[in-house]
C-alpha cells in the first residue's frame, strides 16, 4: 500500500459507514487516479466527511419514528414538569398559609406562570394542538429558568440543582416542535400515577420526600420501559441531555458548590467556561447517544443516508 | 442550483460516466477553472442519487477497484433542462443590458 493511499485510507475513515461502504473503494480509486495529494485534497475530503455525517444524522432525525418519539416525551415530560410545577406552587399556597406574616408574593408569581405554562402544554398535547403545546411549554421554560435564578446570587447552587429541570423543559420544548401523534403511548396511566406522587411529595414529611422522588422515578421509567422498542429507545435518547445533567453536576460542580458553602462571605459565580459546559455537555450527550443508536440499526438501501 | 452540482449533472447528461471521468469531463468543460476533487465530488453524487437525479448504469472492477458508472434519470434531465433555461435566461438579460450600455456609450467600453 502506497503512501498516498495510507493517508487517504485514514481520512476516509472519518466518512459515515455507510457512506464508506457506498464510496469508499470508489473515492479511493478516484483519489489516487487524480494524483493531488496536497492540504486542498485532505481539507476537501475533511468538509465532506463532516458533511456526510451532519446530512446522515440530520436525515435520522427526520425519520417519523423520531417525531412518534417526541409526542411520548412531549406527554411523559408536560405531565411530569407540570406535576412538579403543581407540587412547587402547592408548597408555596401552604408556605402561605403557615407563615401569612412572609411576603411571598414574589414566590407566588413565578411559580403560577410555570403551572400555567405546563398546563396549557398538557393542554397541548392532549387535545392535539400544536400552537398550545408549543406555547405552554414556553412559558413553563420561561418560568422554569426565572424561579431559580432569582437566587442566583446569593446561592448558585439553586442553578445547578434545578438546571436538570430547565434542560428536561428544553427538550419539552423541542418535542412538541417536532412530534407527531400516533396514538397515545401505553405508559401514560403510570405517568399521571407519577405525578400524583410528585404532586403529594409536596407537602409530605421531609423524611418521605427523596423515597417518593424514588417511587415516582420508577413509575416513570416502568411507563417508557411500556413504550414500543424502536420508540423507546429514541425516548431515551432524547432523555439522555437531561440524564446528563446529573452526573456532570454532581462531579464538575462539587468544588464550587462546597465552597460556597464554606464561604457566604464570597459567593464564587458560574464562570462562563462552567456555563459553556453546562450547554455544550447536554447537547454531546445528545448527539453521542443518537449516534449510538443509529449504528444499531440498519442503513437505508441504495444511498449512504441510513435512517 | 450550485455550479458543482450543475456541473455534475451537465457531465452525466451525455454518456454514463465513472467518477474520475466525471473530474475530467468538469475540468475540460470549464477550461480547467473547476476542478473538483473527490470529496465535493462524492458528496455531490451522493445528494443527486439520494434526491432521484441520477443513478447507476453499471458497475466494473479495473485493477482490483470498483469503478461504478452514473447516468441522469428522468427527474435528473428534467432538472437540468429547467436549470438550463433559467441559466439561460438570465444570460440573455445580461446580454441585453451589456448590449444596450454598449450602444448608449456610442461603442466606447466602460
Amino acid at each position: 500500500m502506497t503512501t498516498p493511499e495510507k493517508r487517504f485510507r485514514r481520512l476516509l475513515a472519518l466518512f459515515p459507514r455507510e457512506h464508506r461502504a457506498e464510496y469508499g473503494e470508489e473515492m479511493l480509486g478516484v483519489l489516487l487516479a487524480d494524483g493531488r495529494t496536497g492540504p486542498g485534497v485532505t481539507a476537501d475530503l475533511l468538509r465532506a466527511a463532516a458533511g456526510a455525517q451532519f446530512r446522515q444524522a440530520w436525515a435520522a432525525y427526520r425519520d417519523e419514528r423520531w417525531r412518534h418519539a417526541a409526542f411520548v416525551v412531549q406527554l411523559f415530560g408536560s405531565i411530569l414538569l407540570l406535576s412538579m410545577a403543581v407540587r412547587r406552587f402547592v408548597a408555596v399556597i401552604w408556605a402561605m398559609i403557615r407563615w401569612p406574616e412572609h411576603d411571598l408574593t414574589g414566590f407566588y408569581g413565578v411559580d403560577l406562570v410555570r403551572t400555567l405554562g405546563w398546563t396549557v402544554a398538557v393542554a397541548g398535547v392532549v387535545l392535539g394542538i400544536r400552537l398550545l403545546g408549543v406555547a405552554g411549554a414556553a412559558a413553563g421554560l420561561a418560568g422554569e429558568i426565572v424561579a431559580p435564578f432569582r437566587f442566583y446570587l446569593d446561592t448558585p447552587a439553586q442553578v445547578l440543582n434545578a438546571y436538570w429541570i430547565v434542560v428536561a423543559a428544553v427538550v419539552v420544548l423541542i418535542a412538541a416542535t417536532v412530534s407527531v401523534r400516533r396514538g397515545v403511548p401505553r405508559g401514560w396511566p403510570l405517568v399521571v400515577a407519577a405525578g400524583a406522587v410528585l404532586v403529594g411529595q409536596g407537602v409530605a414529611p421531609l423524611g418521605l420526600r427523596g423515597q417518593l422522588f424514588g417511587v415516582a422515578a420508577l413509575l416513570a421509567l416502568i411507563a417508557v420501559a411500556l413504550v414500543d422498542p424502536a420508540g423507546r429507545r429514541r425516548v431515551v435518547v432524547l432523555a439522555v441531555p437531561v440524564l446528563a445533567v446529573f452526573p456532570l453536576v454532581r462531579l464538575g460542580f462539587a468544588g464550587l458548590v462546597e465552597y460556597n458553602a464554606g464561604h457566604p462571605e464570597s459567593i464564587a459565580l458560574i464562570d462562563p467556561l462552567q456555563w459553556a459546559v453546562l450547554v455544550v455537555v447536554p447537547v454531546v450527550a445528545f448527539v453521542v447517544a443518537g449516534e449510538v443508536d443509529r449504528r444499531f440499526r440498519a442503513p437505508m438501501a441504495g444511498t449512504s443516508n441510513g435512517a | 442550483m450550485r455550479e458543482p452540482t450543475f456541473l455534475v449533472l451537465t457531465a452525466l447528461a451525455g454518456d454514463p460516466r465513472h467518477g474520475y471521468a466525471v473530474l475530467e469531463d468538469i475540468a475540460a468543460m470549464t477550461d480547467g477553472r473547476v476542478r473538483l476533487r473527490a470529496g465535493t465530488l462524492y458528496a455531490a453524487l451522493d445528494r443527486l442519487r439520494t434526491e432521484g437525479l441520477i443513478e447507476v448504469d453499471r458497475e466494473e472492477i479495473v485493477q482490483s477497484r470498483l469503478r461504478r458508472y452514473y447516468r441522469l434519470t428522468g427527474a435528473g434531465v428534467r432538472s437540468l433542462t429547467a436549470e438550463t433555461a433559467r441559466l439561460r435566461a438570465q444570460a440573455t438579460i445580461a446580454e441585453r443590458r451589456l448590449s444596450a450600455r454598449w450602444t448608449e456609450l456610442g461603442g466606447a467600453t466602460a
